[in-house]
């Protein structure tokens, strides 16, 4: 078994340098690159000019100045040349500068990380801690008033996009009762709270987003914990367990129970990865400055470093969180043989 | 001897979205201690209903045992309050299922679904005795190596290796009556011979009941002391083996057992089947439930459903012209 595993991440690294390739790629060939966007920017700034000044000027910047800037970039280079350099640099975890704030790339990830690591497991804890539980009781008084009640506040949830729920919470919670604040992570008087003062203060902040960020991701947690353990508690081991002499309760928690987790297993390590890139449309509404507001802001300014870094680390995550899926569903189901 | 298991007029009902189902119309037997009783009849026929009623695990919410009583050694299981009858699974009736691939948990290990039916049952018992009595219990069942056997899970098992853990599980607190329901059905020829003779060779040394259930007359004559055939929820023929082989009295039996493969017919040539299927419940004919596949249905079969008559100390049979076929059969 650990063999197997130590294959899979040795295999990581062909996987990963194909990603590498493909992000390469596009970022080289789509158009409207950051010279691009310079040149633009330049032309806009020399309209201004040119119309209060009278004159019609030449293409806004010179050759030379195209030039410079390629080579700024890199782009001046064959492809396979500016690659290499580029994987050289990513290796030693130098993802080049922001086209935009001109900051590096690894500097601005870094300082959203505790962010999205903060919302992300808060989120995915939340969400097995109810998920599982809730769909076990559904499973067990299916098709009575607990079971429909709950499954209309599931659907609910996951019919209505997680961003609306956010802007309605907002609505309610923050602007009408005031009880929530706006947005932001912390408050402005974050660094005079005491230790405790701090916590509270990011939970008080959490409440909305973290219920924006799961109204959606419920339903299918829940149900799937539901059908799962209601296909197991039909099998035919459970009936062996009550003819031992087992109770209901007994044949679902010591029996049912576990077989059922193991879907729920394999959408594990795609959940950690997922949960970690955030939403940016909820980021964006309560102003989180989390890891999927900074990717959506990037791709919009055409900010390729900062989009090549974060698809680098997200597509990294995912072969991490393939692997983690795997132990998982290899330590609750001894059926599952990694050779 | 008095019997320790007493069927009395055993009815169970399945409610269905289309109305309720009565699957079971009243069945009785009694059986013996060290005894085996076969219950045979075609699928449909009520056969495992029967004995899962008497284990009280008929599905839920749907089955119902809608009356008669089944008395353990004058206990009647069927007025037990459900933490009573607890107490009886697994401890006093145990039952083997058909299927031993499914029919164990295949995320625990040998040595916790073993160990489970004592920690039920003994709570006295420390792990350590636990371990002791699941690796007797394990060589008694013909295991090979069964201290390394508890610590493998089921899918490391072969069929027949299963069953065989299925009937130490079942064994584990020494029932008065063993069900067992088609326990050789999905294993290979050779593996159901092992676990006849294991079954037969634990009811000896244990001196248990047997509810043998099956469609096949086979396994059958191989293990049984009398035989039950059941037809459309009822039973219309009991007999002791040998007598039930050797002189079939009710019409179905005796289709029964000409369908049958026997080596002295004549090869590739129409084996004899009972024509027809079995009637659907919801629109059993008026009299005998056998009528339309019976060749020797005559006007007075449909008028009413027959009785189940006594033909000599040990045998009944429910036909009403079961005299008249006496010289005609066979």
């Amino acid at each position: 078994m650990s063999a197997y595993f130590a294959r899979r991440f040795l295999l990581i690294l062909p996987t990963f340098l194909g990603v590498t390739m493909m992000v390469f790629a596009v970022t080289r060939f789509v158009p409207g690159g950051p010279v691009e966007r310079m040149i633009a920017e330049a032309q806009s700034m020399q309209g201004d000019q040119v119309r209060d000044s009278g004159k019609v000027g030449q293409a806004a910047l010179s050759e030379e100045q195209i030039q410079d800037l390629k080579e700024y970039y890199g782009l001046d280079k064959p492809v396979l040349v500016g690659y290499v350099l580029w994987l050289k640099k990513i290796l030693v975890l130098d993802l080049g500068i922001s086209t935009r704030y001109n900051e590096p790339v690894w500097d601005l990830i870094k300082g959203r990380f505790p962010i999205s690591i903060f919302y992300g497991t808060v989120t995915m804890v939340l969400t097995y801690m109810i998920c599982i539980p809730l769909g076990i009781l559904k499973a067990i008084k299916h098709k009575t008033v607990i079971d429909n009640i709950s499954s209309i506040f599931v659907f609910v949830g996951y019919a209505i996009p997680n961003y609306v729920v956010g802007i309605l919470m907002l609505v309610l919670f923050a602007s009408y009762w005031e009880i929530f604040p706006m947005g932001g992570f912390t408050s402005e008087n974050f660094d005079e709270l005491s230790r405790f003062g701090q916590m509270l203060d990011i939970l008080h902040h959490a409440v909305l987003p973290l219920t924006a960020y799961m109204a959606g991701s419920f339903a299918v947690m829940t149900f799937l914990m539901k059908n799962s353990l209601m296909d197991n508690l039909a099998a035919d081991y459970v009936r062996t367990a009550i003819a031992k002499g087992n109770d209901f309760r007994g044949a679902v928690l010591k029996h049912a129970l576990r077989n059922s987790l193991i879907p729920i297993a394999t959408h594990f390590g795609n959940n950690v990865s997922m949960i970690l890139m955030g939403s940016f449309l909820v980021e964006t509404i309560f102003n989180i400055n989390g890891f999927g507001l900074l990717g959506f802001d990037s791709i919009v300014e055409r900010d390729y470093p900062v989009v090549m870094g974060i698809l680098v680390i997200s597509s990294l995550l995912f072969l991490v969180g393939n692997i983690l899926s795997d132990i998982c569903v290899a330590v609750v189901d001894p059926r599952v043989q990694f050779k | 001897m008095a019997p320790i298991l007493e069927v009395k007029d055993l009815r169970v009902r399945f409610d269905t979205e289309a109305g309720p189902v009565r699957v079971v119309r009243g069945v009785d037997f009694e059986l013996e201690k060290g005894k085996t009783l076969g219950i045979v009849g075609e699928s449909g026929s009520g056969k495992s209903v029967t004995s899962l009623a008497i284990m009280r695990l008929l599905p839920r919410p749907s089955g119902v045992i809608e009356g008669g009583s089944v008395s353990l050694d004058g206990t009647d299981l069927t007025k037990l309050a459900p933490s009573e009858m607890r107490r009886f699974r697994g401890n006093r009736v145990s039952m083997v299922f058909q299927e031993p691939m499914t029919a164990l948990n295949p995320v625990q290990t040998i040595r916790r679904q073993l160990g489970e039916s004592y920690v039920l049952h003994h709570p006295s018992m420390t792990p350590g005795d636990i371990e002791t009595a699941s690796i007797n219990l394990l060589e008694e069942v013909g295991i090979p190596a069964p201290e390394k056997r508890l610590d493998e899970y089921p899918h490391q098992l072969s069929g027949g290796m299963r069953q065989r853990v299925m009937i130490a599980i079942a064994l584990a607190c020494r029932p008065d009556i063993l069900i067992a329901d088609e326990p050789t059905t999905a294993l290979d020829v050779t593996i159901q011979a092992q676990i006849l003779s294991l079954i037969k060779r634990l009811q000896k040394e244990h001196g248990m009941a047997v509810i043998f259930i099956t469609h096949d007359l086979g396994v059958i004559a191989e293990v049984c002391d009398e035989v039950i055939v059941m037809y459309a929820g009822r039973v219309v023929e009991r007999r002791p083996v040998n007598d039930l082989f050797k002189k079939p009295r009710h019409p179905y039996t005796k289709g029964l057992l000409e369908s049958i493969p026997r080596l002295d017919t004549e090869p590739k040539t129409m084996l004899p089947t009972i024509e027809g299927m079995v009637p659907d419940f919801s629109s059993l004919p008026e009299g005998c439930s056998f009528q339309n596949r019976c060749p020797h249905c005559v006007e007075d079969c449909k008028a009413a459903m027959p009785e189940l008559d006594r033909l000599d100390e040990i045998g009944f049979s429910r036909c009403i012209r079961t005299e008249e076929l006496h010289e005609e059969i066979r």
